[in-house]
């Protein structure tokens, strides 16, 4: 497959003067400064990243009515017997091989316990993250963040936009991932830089991410 | 002590005015010798500072283009613009002053009284509408992102920062609370910052609360309302340098109220004069700004009440001229200011003077809450009583500290039309008797009548003495006549804040920037940017453009972006029985590798929706549905399957895949060089799907039509839009393709007579009265509408959509009327200068009798009539051939 896979903010992105990089076929900021200064930033109000290259899987089925087993990657739960998986692009074939082997001694009249749908393109995904983060996020929605526990999820309108919030701290850095539909992705960019704008949010990129001990 | 080290300068009215740090307008205008700060609303008097608290309408300016703020509580600031409001030309010469010669003319109530004639109003009105009202109308275009909204949520919120709300923050805090405090003041510490009696401001508390992290403060902010479930309404100003205002919607697991109470004038002739002023006014002035009042002053309170205020004009260097008892005051003296104060036995000369008034409670929001306010006659105050649970009150508010600044009702009232209860309104004590006299004796009738109460102060100047007013007329007791209703916002709100930041999600297709870079006009479809047509160096008008992108598609090859297509991901063992269910079509009979188009009907057989549904495998079906309807559809399945038991999961993809549709003779040659896929019709018929790479990048195949050539509906990973975009493109040059917009694509599919749902349908239209009998299969077993498409299908039309075609070169536009010898028959829907026929045609909603076909009908278009012909097969290769070559 061709490697110019492009987030929804890529333009936006290249505008900002980020500097790109390849990342598992995908085209995403390394860093719009410099790794350490974003980081920083990060570490003393909030930063904002497009983590929209990560893998998502969509699960439905009456076999979730336990959590899916899914190894070090993240299952979030959406509703009763509905998963978001979140995980790095290469995990992904390790993990709907999993899912999808069905035990030999399953009863056959019922249907597949697990229906898989790739999401990844579906949701743009960014991370807000940092010590400001919910007073960032408490600008732009009337969900309670402050409720939400580390690992757990909530949904809620985010700048008027349906969203899907999941708590996924750095450390003991405060963190959250928006999920909002793709074609959304500019819009809602926008208004969290402008939100963010009071606490001096700088969006941060791959290497800072990684500085962190976030993503691989 | 106000801090005098930093001095700037900003603008009244054009003159310059020296300012220093910690002067609201109000107080540097005071100090620069301005006495009359505004004129009231209906007799234009002069009225100056009063309260200094913001709770009275006498200081309001114009101030940066916003009208009606209140001076006193606005920090001045360097560069600032202020101009009067409500006096021409000046405040201190005011023309409309004379309007008070005609007092007699103008009596409570006198609208009613007046205009008794229906011209009367039509007379009154351009000159009334020109002299009422406050302030002028904000110069539009104000940036829409000085505002901003914020959402907290708390286990405690404590309203006011005095000692009361200090204490309870604490004691909350130190209980293991989350709290959240705020306080309407530019420093916490309320009243003790400028009631030197009372006590210290408690620093050592304010400093604990600063530091721990439970705690939150915000000042500068007032709660404007308590409404159900303990949400608060609260205005901060200026939370930061980019913004005005933040409206803060809190949500609070108990709420305390600890507002304190505020002073309210007594009830005298001309007790509205500029140097009329209330005690905590005078103290504002000498604690906090540092500013001596006036030159000599004349106390009116109740015995004892006077000694605080009298020790801090006495230390500001203010003579003392005498103390009065509040009912021995007949009159202030003095035209434009105070001269003199005039009692029942003698005259005292003064410059100002001094209300020691009653102290009420600011137990709005307690109100508000559900709690009740009842007449206490000890404190000589409303106090609140029974709060609804989670809601508690503490410090003045509660009404445990006041005492009584004078006898209510009082033993006498003197009823004159220069005595004011209303400052807002020029409401006088006279008017409100003759209202009571008139039969509006009820507290909120009398109020309603009046207008008591109902002006920018809502109240807090004038509930205390109208009530009193009314009791005192009516002989019923302070309990009995009761209090009005306490409403939010209070105070008020600006609309800006209401709306927030005018930020409207808009929502990109994957190619949007491509687009962007190719000449695009765009269109909004809801939140969508869509390309409308493109520029290009060969075209310059729409009509051009959309002609030229018309002809590609007919005779070559065209390329459109509708990724705006919802699309949803169906799967499960039972999935081709909820589509039979719902739709009006079957699916479970769908081969895997073919696609169907249906329409959705509603139980009553109208139809909500279309759109086409492809079955992937045995268990899989993908379903398009039109732009803007997704969510609604989505619900729809959802709602259906409720309670089956049924295997069906549904997922909304519309983001995930970017689509496009190539279509033209020449389209197969350009899919030809970037895809393997056997592309001939013998392997890819017209209404199949495959998938296949196209480009290298994994995509699904649909060979349908919207615009009658041979043509594919191209889903693929959103992420690769821009990539595959420019590749279609590249590989369509030898054939000259063009990229073509909305506007021809609805040219391109009006010709073949394709309805679009929700444009040529509406929500009253069924499948036959829309010529699309074949899409309901009945046979089906029981799905949603099909009773009432069974009676639809025996029933006799009442009207069709038809098909027409100008008879000569008019143009009608969409909405068009249609006449039928000479009675109104119908409307066009779309319509469209078609190429092919070198005439306008379009679909049209006829009634029955006149919708045969090759009947007659008449067009509504610039005014005048045109004749156009029914006809009953599409406009452009009616037999299909173009699509399925």
């Amino acid at each position: 497959m061709p490697a110019i896979r492009q987030t929804p903010l890529f333009h936006a992105h290249e505008r900002a003067g980020a500097s790109l990089a390849e990342h598992h076929d995908w085209q995403v900021p390394a860093y719009y400064t410099w790794a350490q200064k974003e980081a920083e930033q990060l570490l003393k109000s909030a930063g904002l990243s497009d983590l929209s290259w990560m893998t998502k899987l969509d699960l439905k089925g009456w076999g979730l009515k336990t959590p899916p087993a899914v190894g070090a990657a993240r299952a979030w739960c959406l509703s009763p017997q509905h998963y978001l998986v979140t995980c790095e692009p290469p995990k992904r074939e390790a993990i709907v091989a999993n899912l999808s082997s069905f035990p030999a001694s399953r009863d056959l009249s019922l249907p597949p316990p697990v229906y898989i749908t790739d999401v990844t393109s579906v949701y743009a995904q960014f991370l807000v993250a940092g010590p400001r983060s919910r007073e960032v996020l408490r600008k732009l929605t009337s969900l309670n963040v402050s409720a939400i526990d580390n690992l757990a999820s909530g949904q809620a309108s985010l700048a008027h936009v349906h969203s899907i919030v999941l708590r996924d701290d750095l450390d003991s850095v405060p963190a959250f991932h928006i999920l909002v539909s793709r074609e959304y992705g500019e819009s809602v960019w926008e208004a969290i830089l402008h939100a963010g704008h009071e606490f001096e949010l700088a969006p941060f990129g791959l290497k800072a991410l990684e500085f962190l001990g976030g993503a691989a | 002590m106000a801090d005098t080290s930093d001095r700037f300068s900003f603008q009244f009215d054009g003159e310059t005015i020296e300012a220093r740090s910690g002067d609201t307008v109000a107080s540097a205008l005071y100090r620069a010798g301005r006495r009359i700060f505004t004129r009231s609303f209906k007799y234009h008097r002069p009225r100056g500072l009063l309260c200094l608290a913001g709770k009275c309408p006498n200081c309001m300016m114009h101030v940066d283009g916003t009208p009606n703020v209140r001076a006193c509580i606005t920090p001045a600031r360097a560069g600032m613009a202020v101009r009067h409001q409500n006096a021409y030309p000046s405040l201190d010469h005011d023309w409309l002053a004379a309007v008070q010669r005609f007092d007699r003319l103008m009596p409570v109530g006198w609208y009613y009284k007046a205009m008794t004639h229906k011209w009367s109003w039509h007379a009154a009105e351009p000159f009334i509408r020109k002299v009422a009202g406050l302030g002028v109308a904000p110069d539009p275009g104000k940036g829409s992102k000085d505002y901003e909204h914020a959402w907290m949520h708390t286990e405690a919120a404590v309203i006011g920062g005095g000692r009361a709300g200090l204490q309870a923050a604490l004691d909350l805090a130190m209980g293991g609370a989350q709290v959240v405090l705020i306080d309407d003041q530019p420093e916490l510490g309320g009243h003790l910052r400028y009631r030197r009696r009372a006590g210290a401001v408690p620093a050592g508390t304010i400093a604990q609360l600063r530091s721990l992290p439970s705690v939150e403060i915000i000042s500068r902010a007032h709660c404007f309302g308590l409404y159900e479930g303990n949400l608060l309404g609260v205005l901060q100003a200026n939370p930061h340098a980019g913004a005005i205002e933040r409206l803060i919607h809190l949500r609070a697991k108990r709420v305390i109220v600890a507002t304190g109470a505020y002073e309210v004038p007594f009830t005298f002739q001309n007790n509205d004069l500029p140097g009329v002023m209330l005690s905590t006014a005078v103290q504002r002035f000498i604690h906090l700004h540092g500013i001596k009042p006036g030159a000599s002053a004349v106390i009116v309170a109740n015995g004892a009440q006077a000694d605080e205020v009298a020790d801090d004009l006495r230390g500001a260097g203010v003579e003392l001229v005498t103390v009065l008892a509040p009912d021995e005051v007949i009159a202030a003296l003095g035209s434009s200011h105070v001269t003199g104060i005039q009692t029942h036995t003698s005259r005292f000369a003064c410059d100002l003077i001094v209300m020691c008034g009653q102290r009420v409670p600011d137990a709005g929001l307690l109100h508000q809450a559900g709690g009740k306010l009842v007449w206490n006659q000890e404190r000589g105050a409303f106090v609140p009583v029974d709060l609804p649970a989670n809601v508690s009150a503490a410090g003045e508010v509660t009404g445990a500290s006041l005492s009584r600044a004078m006898p209510l009702p009082p033993k006498h009232v003197p009823f004159h039309k220069r005595s004011f209860v209303c400052f807002c309104s020029d409401v006088s004590t006279a008017d409100l008797r003759d209202g009571i006299r008139e039969g509006f004796d009820h507290i909120e009738t009398l109020k309603r009548y009046t207008t008591l109460t109902m002006g920018p102060c809502q109240g807090k100047m004038c509930q205390l003495a109208g009530i009193g007013a009314c009791a005192h007329e009516t002989g019923r007791t302070m309990a009995e006549t009761g209090v009005t209703t306490a409403r939010p916002p209070n105070p008020s709100v600006s609309l800006g804040a209401l709306a927030g930041a005018r930020h409207h999600p808009i929502r990109r297709t994957p190619m949007h920037d491509a687009h962007d870079q190719s000449g695009t006009v765009w269109m909004d479809m809801g939140e969508w940017k869509r390309p409308r047509y493109y520029k290009s160096a060969s075209c310059i008008s729409e009509r051009s453009c959309v002609e030229e992108e018309y002809r590609a598609v007919r005779e070559r090859v065209g390329l459109i972006d509708v990724s705006t297509l919802g699309k949803l991901d169906v799967k499960g063992r039972d999935a081709g029985r909820l589509l039979d269910k719902v739709y009006t079509n079957r699916f479970s009979d769908l081969k895997p590798g073919r696609v169907r188009y249906s329409v959705l009907c509603d139980e009553a057989g109208i139809v909500l929706d279309d759109g086409t549904i492809s079955r992937l495998a045995e268990d899989h079906y993908f379903i398009t549905t039109t732009t803007g309807n997704l969510d609604f559809v989505q619900q729809w399945l959802e709602w259906w399957l409720v309670g089956t038991g049924w295997d069906v999961h549904i997922t909304n993809v519309t983001g995930g895949h970017a689509a496009v549709n190539l279509a033209g003779p020449r389209a197969r040659d350009v899919l030809k060089t970037l895809t393997t896929c056997d592309l001939s019709s013998k392997a890819f018929p017209y209404m199949a799907c495959r998938q296949a790479e196209v480009a290298g990048v994994p995509a699904l195949l649909l060979r349908i039509g919207f615009v009658g050539e041979t043509g594919w509906e191209i889903h693929f990973p959103a992420e690769y839009g821009e990539y595959l975009w420019t590749k279609v493109l590249e590989a369509g040059e030898v054939f000259d393709i063009r990229p073509f917009g909305v506007e021809a694509q609805r040219l391109l599919r009006l010709e073949k007579r394709h309805v679009i749902v929700g444009v040529d349908t509406d929500a009253l239209s069924n499948p036959y009265e829309a010529g699309m009998a074949w899409v309901a299969k009945l046979d089906k077993p029981d799905f949603i509408g099909r009773n009432a498409l069974s009676r639809q299908a025996e029933a006799v039309p009442q009207q069709s959509l038809v098909g027409f075609i100008m008879n000569d070169d008019a143009v009608p536009q969409d909405g068009a009327a249609i006449l039928v010898d000479g009675a109104l028959a119908g409307r066009v829907t779309s319509t469209r200068y078609s190429p092919k026929n070198g005439k306008a045609v379009g679909l049209a909603w006829v009634v029955a009798k006149a919708a045969t076909e090759g009947a007659e009908i008449q067009i509504r278009v610039n005014g005048s009539m045109a004749g156009a012909r029914i006809v009953p097969e599409a406009f452009y290769d009616p037999a299909g051939e173009r699509l399925r070559m």
